[in-house]
């Protein structure tokens, strides 16, 4: 894993919410509520250290207390902060084949002839499967499905994706006609 | 207004026989198309398809609830860029 996946952003302090140093955080999390387990949170520099403490919800957002802020002119300094912790905060994935995102984020991909074909930027889901959205050198974006007919191995050591030859000729012939 | 249930799903042709012809034959391939105007019809059920959204194709891997849907639903053609976070993928 590179130095520049070691932070992950989980959320964001949007506003200042009433007079009592409470502010608005918006969650980044797949269970939202997970946000206030990740303690201590930090601003994007690793300078400022954050306690949040749920106080309550409004407009889909929750409202949380910071630790040392007692008034709203302070939350308002905290505006537009984006919350972060470290990698190794996250609990161990104990289901086979299941990985996080920010550690797929960033590997190389080559195919079963060890050719290097690009890196993942982002893995996707509109509603049909999880899919690995990939980034050539000459940065063009093509994507994979995350199965096990198109992924032959997810190899994290090495920083690397093998892909089966059916999903490599999937991204090579890109313009087949109908 | 709804399509007429005596018409039947509407499907393209040339995907259909597409279709039909990598299941007959068993090898994994994925099928590509630009037809996200088709209906997702139970032989459909375990194959993948690249569906078209404009730009690129979007690898939708067919399961029995997204029967009745059609392609273009799950090729979205605008960009929305989330947060990973804590998210999790599962190889499946």
């Amino acid at each position: 894993m590179t130095a520049a996946t070691d932070k992950l952003c989980v959320g964001m302090i949007t506003k200042a919410h009433g007079i009592k140093g409470y502010v608005c955080v918006h969650s980044y999390c797949e269970n939202p509520s997970d946000i206030f387990d990740y303690q201590p949170l930090t601003n994007v520099a690793g300078t400022q250290q954050y306690k949040l403490k749920s106080v309550g919800t409004v407009r889909g957002m929750f409202v949380a207390s910071v630790n040392g802020i007692a008034d709203r002119n302070d939350a308002e300094m905290l505006a537009k902060t984006e919350l972060y912790i470290n990698r190794d905060q996250l609990p161990d994935v104990d289901e086979d084949d299941t990985f996080y995102v920010s550690d797929l984020a960033g590997l190389t991909v080559v195919s079963e002839t060890t050719a290097v074909l690009g890196k993942i930027v982002a893995v996707e889901n509109f509603g049909a499967g999880d899919i690995l959205e990939c980034k050539s050198d000459d940065y063009k974006t093509f994507m994979i499905p995350f199965t096990d007919d198109a992924i032959v191995t997810v190899d994290l050591e090495n920083d690397r994706v093998v892909i089966s030859n059916m999903a490599e000729s999937f991204i090579r012939d890109e313009g087949d006609s109908e | 207004m709804a399509r007429s249930v005596w018409k039947g799903p509407f499907v393209d042709g040339y995907l259909l026989k597409k279709a039909d012809g990598v299941r007959a034959s068993g090898r994994k391939e994925i099928i590509k198309t630009w037809s996200r105007r088709s209906t997702i019809l139970p032989q459909f059920v375990g194959l993948t398809f690249g569906v078209h959204n404009g730009k690129k194709f979007i690898p939708v891997i067919v399961s029995e609830n997204m029967i009745g849907h059609k392609f273009g639903e799950f090729s979205p053609t605008r960009t929305f860029w989330g947060h990973g976070a804590d998210k999790k993928a599962k190889k499946g």
